[in-house]
């Protein structure tokens, strides 16, 4: 019992995320309520090592080698993603009622998933100059990024062997950029005269006008679980943060098929200089190319498909195989095998391996420490990276706690 | 903001890694540019001024210079005006209304003082009896409260009177009485009634000349006698009374301290003459601006309502009014305010008080007391000192009799624009023309006389003068119209210059960048004309310079100096070597030298960042007598460290430029597609950074 338990907790503290997912799931019959906070930060990429990554991380400035490195591993359609993640969870039971299991609380989810080709990539690390003269095909490019939060509401219903979950969710938007090039070709003469842009491009960004927190879209989301209890093996299968947000009527959303060329910012007196061309140079070129039309749009969450199967081995280890992908941010669905070990009444270590999502293979590690009715839990995904960062691709870092009733 | 944003893309990964530590700080690292960055073209428009250039039919250019070069209107006709107003006011009169203070005696009190026959009068009270004679009742004293009315009143004179009204069922006869103040005995008046009838009304009265009546008084009643109902009898009834009325009236006080009624305490009508406009007759005007200050000191012990109005003038619709309340001042001190008013928009008559004059404003100066209910002290002693001045009156319309003048006009100096650009170099001009030019937009005729226009070359010191000895020098214009008023229907004058009756040719090939002007100006010349006038619609003269540029130049060198100022910018500090390119596709056909100089604050040049690059010439074809094809030139500016901060501290630019069409066989035509495409390349390594 007490394993549900922390496996319950886990779950309601690590719903999202570059993670090997349970959520809720798991079901808890043995405490009437539980309270939990979670601090999760997962960092990952389809091509770019992690000794480069690291780079990011923790130096001051990439040389030549180190582009390289970013570069070492790049394929044509390139994957990363950054998700920062912050949960409050309550449970409780309400006895004799239909749905026994209740749980409520607020999440706040900020995402950015980038895809981008390796031509796009030396760009970035190079400029254009080396390139002046060539046509770079820079497709495909994608970039999506979204920062909401979840007021949500959980009935949970349980009999002998089925047990389900039905979740209603409140969104509220904070902002979302939105940028998918189907064709994007970039040509710089020798000269510098100008830059072509021959582009195919959608995209839209919520209001800018507004402050970085403000509210800036509402929206209404689900979320459906159900487990199946055999004699050997239980299955789960779950659709969760699948919703929509309504952002508001200053948000641009443009549609561009054209060739776009850039000759620069056009001024009156070339020798007359009042102020910084160089930020109105920069402004009128996304001006130009941002230029879309204002108003309300509809955008679709990145919800969360998964499945899980799990056994128990012998009285202290327990074995999950699953698969999960999260819309348009997983490169490749994730595929895990965890095992659970409860060492004891206070220890847990839940080792796992995984492929998939937006890193290829991972090892991973999960601690938890149960004092009183307490319970403390670390994550370290990706151990793999520590020890071989060259050929591992992110992180994940999680703190969660939580106490039950 | 970063440059990363000048590429999309760069944007995208950009944003990404900047994600990853979220408020950390992220590496940076070098990236190539290579990118366009300010783009512009110069036509000739902008080296002689866009408004200054005509295009003809073929599309070749002439410049066109109208340069004003003398004007004549209301501010050299009517000078600001000023004016003063200060009065001292006593109060030399003031008002009271009449007081009444009623008193009585009954038959009862008489009859109590009668004796016997008294006491059977009051016995038969509601019975009918024959009153007996009563014989002589001795007097008596009673006291009289006015405080309700006043304190104490002083008075230049006024009229105690005393009414007496028999209601008693007999006759009373010798009735002395006097009213004397209570606190110091002086006697108001006293006399002796020798016979009041029943139900009859007897009236005495007394001067109050030079007397101060107390609002606690004393009246005596000396005694009086009744020879009864003389055997008829009559019905007694003990509460009838002799009604005794005190009235003082036909007040002039000296001083008073009593509720005073509502009065004007000043009321004056003046007016002022609007000096400075010697020469005009003007029956209405328009205020442009300037205001009315006022300030007033009051010894009043009492509100004062102060008032200014200029009865014949509209400000929003309303005749000019001021109102200002001034509150009393404190016993023995002073109460003051001061205001200013905008006059600006004002309409005024300016025919005076009965409507006769002119150039005349009438004012009417009130200052009053509304009743408060309240005692106060008031003397005549008491005084307002009114001070209102008119600061700074400029007239923006007029109307009337502008009169006859004449004013001497200059020496005026007028800068060319453009041509002050010209430093050095000379041109062959062909078919240059001139005109003088007069436009009237005043309701009255002119004459101008052109006595000379010299044009200067001040970096040659040349100086060549316009001879008029063909064409004549003297103008003359008719009055403008104003239909309906309001709209202005000007006259014009215009005398042309040519080659053939003056030098115009050899003025203009001087290139002077510098008129003067000297002439005579005549305001109705033929006698006084009723017409207006406008502040900003004045009298004008303008010369008008016509130069096709159907040329050949030698070295022309145009240099001026513009603001060079790239603010508090981080992007420089970004770049960490590299250069700027400056690419100009010519399509004059002249070639160009040009230097550009980074100058401080001081004037101080600090970096010379082009020097004498040239800039070819386009492909001119002497057949089409055009320019064929553009020429691209590049010139190259390394960008140092040193340079770098040599931008970033500069303040302007100075900049100079070597025409010359030295390479084309003959003079050649400028056309209005003519231009020179210019694009500034950034070419250098810049660090992304936070």
């Amino acid at each position: 019992m007490r394993l549900i338990t922390l496996l319950f907790c886990l779950s309601l503290t690590v719903a999202n995320g570059q993670i090997i997912q349970t959520g809720l799931w798991d079901t808890d019959s043995s405490s009437n309520r539980t309270v939990s906070l979670h601090y999760s930060y997962s960092l990952g990429s389809a091509s770019i090592p992690f000794s480069a990554q690291r780079k990011v991380l923790f130096d001051d400035f990439l040389d030549d080698a180190d582009k390289e490195l970013f570069l070492s591993k790049s394929q044509k359609n390139n994957r990363s993603a950054l998700n920062d993640l912050f949960e409050f969870n309550y449970t409780y039971t309400l006895e004799g009622a239909k749905a026994e299991r209740r749980a409520f609380g607020i999440h706040y989810n900020s995402i950015r998933a980038v895809n981008y080709s390796e031509n796009t990539l030396k760009l970035a690390l190079y400029g254009n100059a080396p390139y002046a003269g060539e046509t770079l095909d820079l497709a495909p490019t994608a970039w999506w990024r979204i920062q909401y939060f979840e007021l949500f509401y959980t009935w949970g219903f349980d009999n002998d062997r089925w047990s389900y979950n039905l979740t209603g969710e409140v969104l509220i938007g904070l902002n979302e950029q939105r940028f998918q090039a189907d064709r994007l070709n970039w040509f710089t003469p020798e000269s510098g005269e100008y830059i072509e842009l021959d582009t195919k491009a959608q995209g839209s960004l919520s209001d800018t006008s507004a402050s970085r927190n403000s509210i800036n879209g509402v929206g209404l989301g689900v979320g459906v679980s159900g487990e199946y209890r055999g004699d050997k093996w239980t299955f789960r299968g779950a659709l969760e943060d699948f919703g929509f947000i309504n952002w508001n009527n200053k948000t641009n959303t443009f549609d561009v098929d054209t060739l776009y060329n850039y000759e620069g910012l056009y001024v009156d007196n070339l020798f007359d200089v009042q102020e910084n061309f160089f930020n109105d140079a920069i402004d009128s070129l996304g001006q130009a190319y941002f230029a879309g039309e204002e108003g309300s749009r509809l955008g679709i969450t990145p919800f969360l498909l998964r499945g899980e199967a799990i056994t128990q081995l012998n009285s202290k280890t327990q074995l999950h195989l699953g698969v999960q992908y999260r819309y348009l941010i997983f490169n490749l669905p994730l595929f895990y095998a965890r095992a659970d070990f409860q060492l004891n009444e206070n220890h847990r270590l839940s080792p796992s391996v995984h492929y998939g999502g937006y890193n290829r293979l991972g090892i991973s590690l999960d601690y938890g420490l149960t004092i009183n009715d307490f319970t403390a839990l670390v994550q370290i995904g990706n151990l793999n990276s520590w020890v071989a960062p060259d050929l591992s691709y992110g992180i994940h870092l999680g703190l969660g706690i939580s106490k039950r009733w | 903001m970063k440059l990363m944003k000048l590429l999309p893309l760069f944007f995208l990964f950009g944003i990404l890694f900047s994600s990853c530590r979220n408020d950390m700080q992220t590496p940076d690292w070098d990236v190539d540019l290579l990118a366009p960055i300010l783009l512009s073209d110069l036509d000739i428009g902008d080296l002689v001024g866009d408004s200054n250039v005509l295009v003809a039919a073929d599309s070749s250019l002439s410049i066109i210079y109208r340069s004003e070069i003398a004007s004549y209107g209301v501010p050299d006709l009517i000078e600001p005006f000023t004016f003063d107003y200060s009065e001292f006011l006593s109060l030399d009169s003031l008002e009271l209304e009449d007081i009444d203070v009623e008193s009585s005696i009954s038959l009862g009190q008489l009859a109590s003082d009668a004796g016997l026959i008294g006491q059977i009068i009051i016995a038969n009270n509601g019975n009918t009896l024959a009153i007996p004679d009563l014989g002589t009742i001795p007097g008596t004293t009673n006291p009289i409260d006015a405080s309700e009315f006043f304190e104490t009143i002083s008075l230049f004179d006024g009229t105690l009177e005393l009414t007496i009204e028999n209601g008693l069922p007999i006759e009373i006869r010798d009735f002395g009485f006097g009213l004397s103040n209570s606190s110091n005995g002086t006697i108001l008046i006293q006399d002796t009634i020798p016979v009041i009838a029943a139900g009859a009304t007897a009236t005495s009265s007394s001067s109050l000349a030079g007397k101060t009546i107390e609002s606690l008084l004393t009246a005596d009643l000396y005694g009086l006698s009744s020879p009864g109902s003389n055997g008829v009898p009559v019905l007694i009834d003990t509460t009838d009374a002799l009604k005794i009325t005190v009235t003082i009236k036909d007040l002039q006080p000296s001083s008073a301290t009593t509720i005073w009624p509502a009065q004007n305490l000043i009321n004056d009508t003046s007016e002022l003459i609007l000096t400075g406009s010697e020469g005009l007759q003007l029956d209405f005007g328009i205020i442009k601006s300037g205001t009315v200050v006022t300030n007033i000191i009051s010894t009043i012990e009492d509100s004062i309502k102060f008032q200014y109005i200029i009865p014949n003038s509209v400000l929003n619709g309303m005749p000019f009014s001021i109102v200002e309340p001034l509150p009393p001042a404190p016993a023995g001190g002073v109460s003051t305010t001061s205001n200013t008013y905008d006059f600006s928009g004002c309409e005024l008559d300016l025919t005076g008080t009965d409507g006769t004059k002119f150039n005349t404003i009438s004012t009417i100066t009130l200052g009053r007391i509304d009743s408060t209910g309240q005692i106060v002290t008031l003397s005549t002693e008491d005084s307002i000192i009114v001070k209102i001045e008119m600061r700074d009156l400029i007239i923006d319309y007029g109307r009337g009799n502008l009169g006859s003048d004449s004013v001497d006009i200059g020496p005026e100096l007028t800068t060319l624009e453009g041509l002050s650009n010209i430093i050095d170099g000379s041109v062959e001009l062909a078919e240059a023309k001139a005109s003088f030019e007069i436009e009237n937009k005043i309701g009255a005729g002119a004459q101008f006389d052109l006595n000379s226009i010299k044009g200067t070359n001040t970096r040659t010191n040349v100086n060549v003068s316009l001879d008029f000895s063909s064409s004549g020098n003297s103008l003359v214009v008719n009055p403008a119209a104003e239909v309906p008023i309001g709209t202005i229907i000007p006259e014009y004058a215009e005398l042309e210059l040519n080659e053939t009756n003056s030098n115009v040719a050899a003025f203009l090939s001087n290139l002077p960048d510098e008129i003067e002007f000297i002439g005579k100006a005549y305001l109705n010349p033929n006698g006084p004309h009723i017409g207006f006038m406008y502040y900003d619609h004045p009298l004008r003269a303008f010369l008008n310079l016509e130069v096709p540029l159907h040329l050949s130049s030698t070295a022309l060198t145009l240099a001026d100096t513009s603001d060079f100022d790239i603010g508090d910018s981080d992007e420089w500090d970004q770049i960490q070597g590299g250069s700027l390119k400056l690419l100009a596709e010519n399509g004059f056909p002249f070639t160009a030298v040009a230097s550009l100089n980074l100058l401080d604050a001081d004037g101080n040049v600090i970096d010379q960042i082009i020097f004498e690059e040239v800039i070819s010439s386009g492909n001119y074809d002497p057949l089409q007598e055009r320019v064929v094809n553009t020429v691209k030139s590049e010139i190259v500016i390394p960008l140092t460290p040193e340079r770098l901060e040599s931008i970033k501290n500069a303040k302007r630019g100075s900049f100079k430029v070597i025409f010359d069409t030295a390479s084309q066989p003959d003079l050649v035509k400028i056309y209005s597609d003519y231009e020179m495409g210019l694009k500034l390349i950034g070419d250098f390594t810049y660090r992304l950074n936070n």
